[in-house]
């Protein structure tokens, strides 16, 4: 089986999903849940034999519990490659997940409204905040 | 940290073109850090971020 898709970040996602709900939805479950006719379609997509078909990033986002905002990003880059999946989101712009939404809030809130720009010592404090 | 990484979508919010420049500076930069896994906030996570901003 090719799987020419096999190395991309959302095949590792799907595959991180599909193990941390195993305890509560089948694989087929999942699919179903997606609106995928083929129950094995859930393999195709872990396995990166198939790519995510755009036209379904909410359902499956839905099945799989994730934020479609970020599914629909690492959709995009295996849709159409990273290069165009950039040139997109530079001209429709990225969408802002829930959790992101909450940083900035956060950001804003910190920061009385004041914009702050992103220095090196913040970048070296992010690290130890989001970083693994 | 061992929370969740993921929560129940919710759905895109807001245009992204409603940042401003260094808004998305900071998110972006969020998210190359953090491998992509849009981290959730924790009470851990917020506290250090506000201190960070709190120190200018």
């Amino acid at each position: 089986m090719t799987a020419p898709h096999a190395a991309t970040p959302a095949a590792k996602l799907i595959a991180d999903r599909i193990r941390d709900l195993s305890h509560r939805k089948t694989q087929a479950e999942i699919a179903a849940e997606a609106g995928f006719a083929n129950p094995n379609m859930m393999t195709f997509l872990k396995t990166g034999k198939n790519k995510i078909p755009l036209d379904r990033v909410p359902s499956l986002a839905k099945a799989l519990e994730v934020d479609p905002a970020y599914l629909m990003r690492l959709a995009l880059d295996q849709a159409v490659g990273t290069m165009a999946a950039k040139a997109i989101t530079e001209i429709f712009g990225t969408p802002a997940t829930e959790n992101e939404r909450v940083w900035l809030d956060e950001i804003r809130e910190a920061s009385q409204n004041t914009d702050p720009r992103l220095t090196s010592r913040s970048r070296t404090a992010l690290r130890g905040i989001f970083g693994r | 940290m061992n929370e969740p990484l993921f929560m129940v979508p919710t759905g895109p919010v807001g245009p992204w073109d409603q940042l401003t420049e260094n808004e998305k500076a900071w998110i972006e930069f969020i998210r190359v850090i953090s491998g992509g896994r849009d981290p959730k906030p924790s009470p851990a996570r917020v506290r250090a971020l506000r201190e960070l901003l709190d120190a200018g």
